[in-house]
């Protein structure tokens, strides 16, 4: 009996339709069974994908289709209108194409706002601005293709939003939360993302972009090619990123604003620079720069508080951790999660840091 | 926690509203090769398969503006295929119907190397060969879900069967595989306790 529902959870863990009462089962029932542990290792190497097929195989049949398609005279541009004209652009207009699109989006919020105070035109309305929106929540990433071939991954917790038109004249994107992006280079038109504190103009390179609310810093980090960071409120020419390097931008006006009030206290908090440029992080165990780590599934911290890392975890996990002991809120840590479970990773916490903590719902993490 | 692909919804949505061909290729991409192995279960030939699948594939973009109204475009996709290689067998074999159990079911099993496996170059060929030997629908059972990731509930409507029979197929399926490997499951003896 009990090798038969050994069996039967091993086919719903690896098809991924175990409920969390159903892993614990099978972890339990593996423990009495320790040969099972062999097969169900097997069996996970067995389930993992790779990808055989040849692309110039499928490109080959994605020809026939279309070809197929033609001959039935079903209209497919297959890229022959619209693309071949964004190349022959004259690369002198760059500046130009800054200005109008600038001077576009400002007229779509000024249109917006306009029309949005006559509820009629609400149709309208939603037409213009019509926006794709894209949202990971806690727990989970996501990997997207722009129409443009940008392929963007995006962290847990984070959404990205970008006009419906994107692509045919400008290629804007809003962030909030973190991205790695892979820009495809695209004559004459840069590729422009919105975060919070700063915009990134860039041509087509690869690079991490972090800019979570409710956290003090925003950061960009390039791995490759060149970017072009503009920070908002504040007058400065636009910082060039070199690869390798990142720049961290601080919350500043509200700490500027509250330092004026109650001066001297507070002041002395403000010890990192505004704005500084650093270079990016190593991890050696992995082999993984710290800042794009998470791409390949790694959770890195190196040298953080300990309610930093719970709050890293809460995102990466798609849970809530509450420390009750205020003691450990400072403790610094160095260390790494790649397939670790949630469980497996507080367990390595605790050799580290002492506590206890409890399960309270299978959400609710309650550190003592 | 995995990175999911680029979404067959995210495809869907694009196709339907900005006419995307760019997402139409990703999607052809994405599904040619499970839709072309599914079908060939049925109809066997390669030609016919892909005849079948590149017909389906080309009502989608023109039928594109409807596109949005199904729900799970990659179930309705296979359903698809089902429906008209089954509709291609009953004319050409002048039958009225076929069972599960009849299929040649066409496996696409990758991942099947010692290195990645942790075990013996025999060991992986009795594996194929186990595998190859799965009756036919539990055989596609483990097809359907190792190789296209589907979930138990699309595969139900897939294969219009309950989703109880593919828990207890594939639980089947796995417990054949690993008497090839001889992981017979044993509790450890207790002396010492």
């Amino acid at each position: 009996m009990q090798v038969e529902r050994i069996w039967l959870l091993i086919a719903r863990k690896l098809s991924d339709e175990a409920s969390m009462e159903e892993l614990k089962e099978l972890d339990m029932l593996i423990r009495q069974y320790p040969d099972s542990h062999f097969s169900l290792e097997v069996f996970n190497r067995l389930w993992e994908k790779d990808e055989e097929v040849d692309p110039a195989d499928l490109e080959d049949a994605y020809a026939r289709h279309l070809n197929r398609m033609a001959e039935k005279g079903i209209h497919f541009s297959n890229g022959s209108d619209d693309t071949s004209y964004m190349i022959e652009q004259a690369p002198r207009r760059t500046g130009f194409r800054w200005l109008i699109a600038a001077s576009f989006a400002a007229i779509i919020t000024v249109a917006g706002w306009w029309l949005l105070r006559e509820p009629k035109q609400t149709t309208v309305l939603a037409a213009v601005t019509a926006m794709n929106e894209i949202t990971t929540p806690n727990g989970s990433k996501s990997q997207l293709r722009l129409p443009d071939s940008t392929v963007v991954w995006l962290n847990a917790g984070s959404k990205l939003t970008y006009p419906k038109e994107f692509g045919k004249d400008i290629r804007e994107v809003t962030l909030v939360g973190e991205a790695y992006f892979d820009v495809k280079k695209k004559n004459n038109m840069p590729f422009i993302i919105h975060t919070h504190r700063m915009d990134i103009k860039v041509l087509g390179t690869t690079f991490n972009v972090k800019s979570y609310p409710g956290e003090p810093t925003t950061e960009a980090s390039l791995i490759k090619g060149s970017i072009e960071v503009l920070l908002k409120d504040r007058e400065s020419a636009p910082i060039l990123l070199k690869p390798w390097e990142k720049i961290v931008v601080r919350e500043f006006s509200s700490a500027t604003v509250s330092s004026q009030k109650n001066n001297a206290a507070i002041k002395e908090d403000i010890k990192e620079p505004e704005v500084a440029i650093k270079p990016l992080g190593y991890d050696e165990t992995n082999d993984a720069v710290l800042e794009t780590a998470w791409v390949e599934n790694v959770l890195v911290f190196n040298e953080m508080n300990f309610s930093e890392v719970t709050k890293l975890m809460e995102r990466w996990y798609g849970i809530k951790i509450q420390i009750q002991n205020p003691a450990l809120f400072k403790q610094q840590l160095t260390g790494s999660f790649k397939n670790e479970t949630l469980d497996q990773a507080l367990q390595a916490l605790q050799f580290v840091v002492d506590f206890d903590y409890e399960r309270t719902s299978p959400r609710l993490i309650i550190i003592k | 926690m995995q990175i999911e692909k680029l979404s067959i919804q995210e495809l869907q949505r694009r196709i339907a509203l900005y006419d995307d061909e760019t997402a139409y290729k990703e999607l052809f991409m994405e599904m040619h090769v499970p839709l072309i192995n599914f079908s060939r279960s049925f109809v066997q030939q390669k030609e016919v398969a892909e005849e079948i699948v590149s017909d389906i594939l080309m009502t989608v973009w023109e039928k594109r503006k409807d596109l949005e109204r199904i729900e799970n475009l990659r179930v309705y996709l296979y359903i698809s295929v089902r429906n008209h290689s089954l509709k291609y067998l009953v004319k050409q074999k002048k039958i009225n119907s076929v069972q599960l159990e009849d299929l040649d079911v066409m496996l696409a099993t990758s991942n099947l190397n010692p290195e990645n496996l942790l075990i013996s170059k025999e060991m992986v060929q009795r594996v194929r060969a186990a595998i190859e030997q799965l009756p036919p629908k539990c055989k596609m059972v483990f097809q359907l879900s190792k190789e296209d990731g589907l979930k138990y509930k699309e595969i139900a409507s897939i294969l219009n069967i309950s989703v109880k029979t593919i828990d207890n197929q594939l639980a089947i399926a796995l417990q054949k595989i690993s008497k090839t490997l001889k992981l017979s499951l044993k509790k450890p003896d207790q002396k010492k306790i």
